[in-house]
C-alpha cells in the first residue's frame, strides 16, 4: 500500500492553503506531518481522506485517485479528526456499530469487526457508556475505532494527542506503533514532536502551504546536516573520555549529557568501529555506543521559519 | 520511502466495492438508538397518549351527564382527537428531526458521514425514514381512540382512515421539508427561524384543511371518500404534494453533497421532471373542466420555482471542480444539454431562461388548441414580464456582485437578486411618500423596473407593452454587460487539459517538488 500526494494544491477564495505538495509513504511506516499552525497540515489530510477536493493534484492510494474514485479511495482511508465524539444518546458499541454499517459491514462479519476493533482499542469495559461522559483518552481510542472499523490500509490522524494526559499519550503511541507493524501507513500530525520522533519512520514538514522537507527522519537529518551524532556510556573515567575525543580526528563538539559523552563526527560507520575500537583498546569500560536518533525538534527548527498565512 | 518507484493506477475494478445484501439504512438504526434514548421522543409520546385518553372520557363524562344522546359524538371526539394528532405530530416530530439534522451539521459530524461510504442520498433518506417511523409511532398510540369513535357514530371507518392517511403524508412533507431547512448551509439561528416559518404556517394550514373536510355539513362527516369527484381533486393534492416534497428531499440531498460534486445535476434532472409532470397534470385538468385555470396554476408556479433557481443560481461559484469538469461530455452535443444542468450561476441562468421559454411556447400552443378566453393572453404577457425581470434582475445581481463586490461571498449576488424587485418597488413609493403624493393611485401608475407592478389592473391593461419593452432592453443590456463572462464561462465549460489531471506524468515528477506554477484554467473575468 502507497500513499502518492503529486503536486497537490487547494486554493480558497483568497489564500492558498496547500502549494505543490508532493510525497509519499507506505505500508508498514509511520510518517510525522508537522508544520506550524496554519500550515495547511489539516487541509492536506482532508484531501487525502476525500472530505476535500484538490484545486490541482491528486493523491493516489495504491494507484486509486482520491478525486476521481473517491468512493473507492475512502474504503482504504480511516480518518481520525482532531475533535473528538461527544454525542449524549449514543453509547460506545452503538457508535461503531454505526460505522461499521455505514461502511457497508452486515451481519456476522459487523459483529465480528466491531469486537475486533474494542477489544483492539481496549473500550470493551465501557461499551454501555454513553460517548459524552468519556474521558478524553477514552474518546481518542473511539475516535481511532471507529476510524480502524473497516480495517483501513491506510490511518489519518489529525492532533490526536492533543489534550491527553501522558499515560493516554503512552497509550495511543503503543496503539499506533502495533497498527505499522500490522501493516498499515499512517499519516499523523502533531505539535508534539518528541513524541513523533519515538514513532515515527519518516516526515514530512511544510509551512505556508508549501512543503519543506520529506523522507526518513535519517534522511532529512542527513540533507540538513552533514554530521551524525553518537553517544558513549561508560562506567567510569567521563574526564578522560572527553579529553580522548578532544585529540580524535572527525569529532567534534564532545560533550556531557546526563551520563553520557555526546559527540558528533562527519565520518561513515566504518570511522565508528575504529573510534569504538580504539577507546576499548584504551581499556574504556563501555556499556553503551550508539547513534542518537535525529532529534525532530531540531530538524523542525533548523528548516521552519515560523511563518503562518 | 520517498523513493518509491511508480506505480501504475490500479483499476478501479480491482477495487470496486461488492454488491450489498440489503439492511436497514444505518442512519435510521442510528436514529432510533438515539430516540429511544432520548427523553423528548418518550415524553411526547406519553403525553400524547395522556392527551387523548383525557379527552376521550372527558367527552364521554359530558354525554353521560347529558339527557339526550348525541347521534354524532363520534365525530366530535374524532375531530378533536384529529385536532391533537395534527397539532402534536406537526409541530414535534419535524422540530426534532431538523433539530437533530442541525445540530449534526458540523463540519466534523458531517464530515464523519462523508468519510463513510455512505451516500449523501443515503444520509439524507435515512433522516426522513427515522421520521417517518417516529411518526408511525406518534400514530400508532391515537389509532385506537380514532378507531374507537366509529363505535361512538357520526364517522365512518373509511372516512377515519382517509383522514389519517392524509394527516400521515402531511406529516411526511412536513418532516422532509425540515430536513431540507436543517440542511441548508446557514445559521441555525436561521434555519429555526425559517423552520418556525415553514412550520407554523404548514401547522395552521393542515389543521384548517383537516378541520373544514372534517366538518362538513350539519357537524356530520359529509365527505364522499368513495366517489371519483373526491379522488380526483385528492390525489391531484397528493401527486403536487408528493412532487413538492420530492423537490425538498432532492435538494436536502444536494445540500449536504460535497461542493466538489456535481450538485446541481440530479435538482435541475428533477425539477425538469417536476415542471413536465406538472404541466402534464394542469393539461389534463383543462381538458377535464374545459377551463385554463389550471394551466394559469402551473404558470405561477414554474415562476416561483424559477424565482427560487435564480436565487440559488446567482450565488453559485464560478470555477466548477475538476471533478465536475471531468464528467462534462466531450462530444458538443451533449454538452450542450448537460451544459443546462451543470453547476455553475450561468448554467443555473440559462437552466431557467430554457424552462421559462418553453413554458411561455407551451401556453401559447395551449391558448391555440383551446381557444382561451383574452384573459389568458394577457396572463401569459404578464407572465412573459416576469420572466423578462426576474432574469434581468439575476444577471444584474451577477454583473454587481463580480464588479463591485468580487472579494466577498458570491451569496451577496443572491442578496442582491432578493433585494432589487422591493427596492425598485419601494424608491418610486418612497419619492412620492416625500412629496406627500403617496396614494393607491399612484401605486396604480406606471413603474417601469419594478416585477410587482405588473400585477396590477390598470398597468395591466395599459402599460403591459411598455413593461415588456422595458424588461427585455434592461435584460438585453445585462446580456451585453455579462457577455464576455459568459463566453469565457462557456469555454471553461470543457473537460480539463491534460496537464491538469495527468497523473501518470507526475508520478514521475520529483518527490520534493516546490513550484509554482498554476496550470489550472484561469479564473473568468468579468467582462
Amino acid at each position: 500500500m502507497k500513499v502518492r500526494v503529486q503536486n497537490l494544491r487547494k486554493e480558497f477564495t483568497t489564500t492558498v492553503a496547500v502549494n505543490d505538495v508532493s510525497f509519499t509513504f507506505d505500508s508498514g511506516h509511520i510518517f510525522g506531518f508537522v508544520g506550524p499552525n496554519g500550515a495547511g497540515k489539516t487541509t492536506t489530510m482532508r484531501i487525502i481522506a476525500t472530505l476535500d477536493e484538490p484545486t490541482r493534484g491528486d493523491v493516489l492510494i495504491n494507484g486509486i485517485s482520491v478525486r476521481q474514485q473517491p468512493e473507492y479511495a475512502r474504503q482504504m482511508v480511516g480518518y481520525v479528526p482532531d475533535s473528538l465524539p461527544a454525542h449524549s444518546d449514543i453509547t460506545v458499541h452503538e457508535y461503531l456499530d454505526f460505522f461499521a454499517r455505514a461502511y457497508g459491514l452486515h451481519g456476522e462479519k459487523r459483529t465480528k469487526a466491531v469486537e475486533a476493533v474494542e477489544d483492539f482499542t481496549g473500550v470493551t469495559g465501557i461499551l454501555e457508556k454513553p460517548l459524552k461522559a468519556l474521558s478524553k483518552g477514552m474518546k481518542q481510542r473511539v475516535s481511532l475505532g471507529r476510524a480502524l472499523v473497516n480495517d483501513p490500509d491506510v490511518l489519518i490522524l489529525d492532533e490526536p494527542a492533543a489534550g491527553l494526559d501522558p499515560r493516554a499519550r503512552i497509550e495511543l503511541r503503543e496503539l499506533l506503533l502495533l497498527l505499522a507493524k500490522r501493516g498499515k501507513a499512517i499519516l499523523i500530525s502533531s505539535h508534539i514532536l518528541t513524541e513523533l520522533t519515538e514513532i515515527c519512520n519518516g516526515v514530512v514538514i511544510i509551512e505556508r502551504g508549501c512543503l519543506l522537507e520529506t523522507g526518513t527522519i535519517e534522511d532529512v537529518l542527513k540533507k540538513n546536516s552533514s554530521k551524525r551524532t553518537l553517544a558513549i556510556r561508560v562506567l567510569d573515567r567521563h574526564a578522560e573520555l572527553l579529553r580522548e575525543l578532544l585529540q580524535t580526528p572527525h569529532i567534534e563538539r564532545p560533550r556531557e549529557v546526563a551520563n553520557e559523552i555526546h559527540f558528533e563526527t562527519d565520518g561513515d560507520e566504518v570511522h565508528d568501529a575504529e573510534i569504538l575500537g580504539q577507546l576499548i583498546a584504551k581499556q574504556f569500560r563501555i556499556v553503551e555506543f550508539r547513534q542518537t536518533k535525529a532529534d525532530l525538534e531540531d530538524i523542525f527548527m533548523s528548516v521552519t521559519k515560523g511563518g503562518v498565512q | 520511502m520517498s523513493a518509491v518507484p511508480a506505480e501504475s493506477p490500479a483499476p478501479p475494478i480491482a477495487t470496486a466495492p461488492k454488491k450489498r445484501h440489503w439492511e436497514i439504512n444505518p442512519i435510521v438504526v442510528k436514529e432510533l438508538r438515539q430516540a429511544v434514548r432520548n427523553w423528548t421522543v418518550t415524553t411526547a409520546l406519553l403525553v400524547l397518549l395522556l392527551i387523548c385518553f383525557l379527552v376521550t372520557v372527558a367527552f364521554l363524562l359530558n354525554e353521560s351527564a347529558n339527557d339526550q344522546r348525541s347521534q354524532a359524538m363520534g365525530s366530535e371526539v374524532f375531530t378533536a382527537l384529529l385536532g391533537i394528532l395534527t397539532t402534536v405530530s406537526l409541530s414535534f416530530l419535524p422540530l426534532y428531526v431538523g433539530v437533530r439534522l442541525a445540530w449534526e451539521r458540523t463540519p466534523t459530524g458531517i464530515d464523519l458521514l462523508y468519510i463513510t461510504t455512505l451516500t449523501p442520498a443515503q444520509i439524507i433518506r435515512g433522516k426522513l425514514l427515522s421520521g417517518v417511523y417516529l411518526a408511525v409511532l406518534f400514530f400508532s398510540v391515537t389509532m385506537p381512540f380514532m378507531v374507537f369513535t366509529y363505535l361512538l357514530r357520526g364517522v365512518d371507518l373509511p372516512n377515519i382512515f382517509t383522514m389519517l392517511l392524509f394527516l400521515f403524508l402531511g406529516n411526511i412533507a412536513a418532516i422532509q421539508l425540515a430536513i431540507f431547512v436543517a440542511a441548508l448551509p446557514m445559521n441555525r439561528i436561521l434555519k429555526l427561524i425559517l423552520a418556525g416559518f415553514f412550520g407554523l404556517n404548514a401547522l395552521f394550514s393542515v389543521f384548517g384543511i383537516a378541520l373544514s373536510a372534517a366538518i362538513g355539513g350539519r357537524g356530520r362527516f359529509s365527505m364522499n371518500v368513495l366517489s371519483w369527484e373526491f379522488w380526483a381533486i385528492a390525489l391531484t393534492a397528493i401527486g403536487v404534494g408528493l412532487l413538492l416534497t420530492g423537490l425538498a428531499h432532492i435538494c436536502a440531498i444536494a445540500c449536504v453533497t460535497p461542493f466538489a460534486a456535481n450538485r446541481a445535476l440530479p435538482v435541475k434532472l428533477y425539477a425538469t421532471a417536476m415542471w413536465l409532470m406538472g404541466g402534464l397534470l394542469a393539461g389534463s385538468w383543462t381538458w377535464h373542466e374545459n377551463s385554463i385555470e389550471p394551466i394559469i396554476g402551473w404558470i405561477i408556479g414554474t415562476l416561483v420555482l424559477l424565482t427560487l433557481a435564480l436565487m440559488v443560481a446567482v450565488c453559485a461559484k464560478d470555477r466548477r471542480s475538476l471533478r465536475v469538469r471531468e464528467s462534462i461530455p466531450a462530444n458538443p452535443r451533449p454538452r450542450v444539454l448537460a451544459y443546462l444542468f451543470y453547476n455553475g450561476p450561468d448554467n443555473g441562468i440559462a437552466w431557467c431562461a430554457a424552462i421559462g421559454v418553453f413554458t411561455l411556447i407551451i401556453c401559447v400552443g395551449a391558448d391555440g388548441v383551446f381557444s382561451t378566453a383574452s384573459t389568458f393572453d394577457t396572463n401569459v404577457l404578464v407572465s412573459t414580464g416576469v420572466l423578462l425581470y426576474l432574469l434581468a434582475y439575476a444577471l444584474s445581481a451577477l454583473w454587481l456582485q463580480r464588479k463591485f463586490l468580487a472579494n466577498v461571498s458570491t451569496k451577496f449576488a443572491s442578496v442582491i437578486f432578493l433585494l432589487l424587485p422591493p427596492l425598485l418597488f419601494l424608491i418610486p413609493a418612497l419619492f412620492f411618500f416625500f412629496l406627500n403624493r403617496l396614494s393607491w393611485d399612484v401605486i396604480d401608475e406606471r413603474q417601469l423596473g419594478s416585477l410587482f407592478n405588473l400585477f396590477t389592473d390598470k398597468v395591466r391593461e395599459v402599460h403591459l407593452q411598455e413593461h415588456l419593452i422595458f424588461a427585455g432592453g434592461w435584460l438585453t443590456l445585462m446580456l451585453l454587460l455579462n457577455g464576455r463572462w459568459f463566453f469565457r464561462q462557456w469555454e471553461d465549460f470543457q473537460r480539463p487539459r491534460p496537464e491538469e489531471t495527468a497523473v501518470s506524468t507526475l508520478l514521475t515528477a520529483p518527490v520534493a517538488s516546490t513550484s509554482s506554477t498554476y496550470a489550472g484554467s484561469p479564473p473568468p473575468k468579468l467582462g
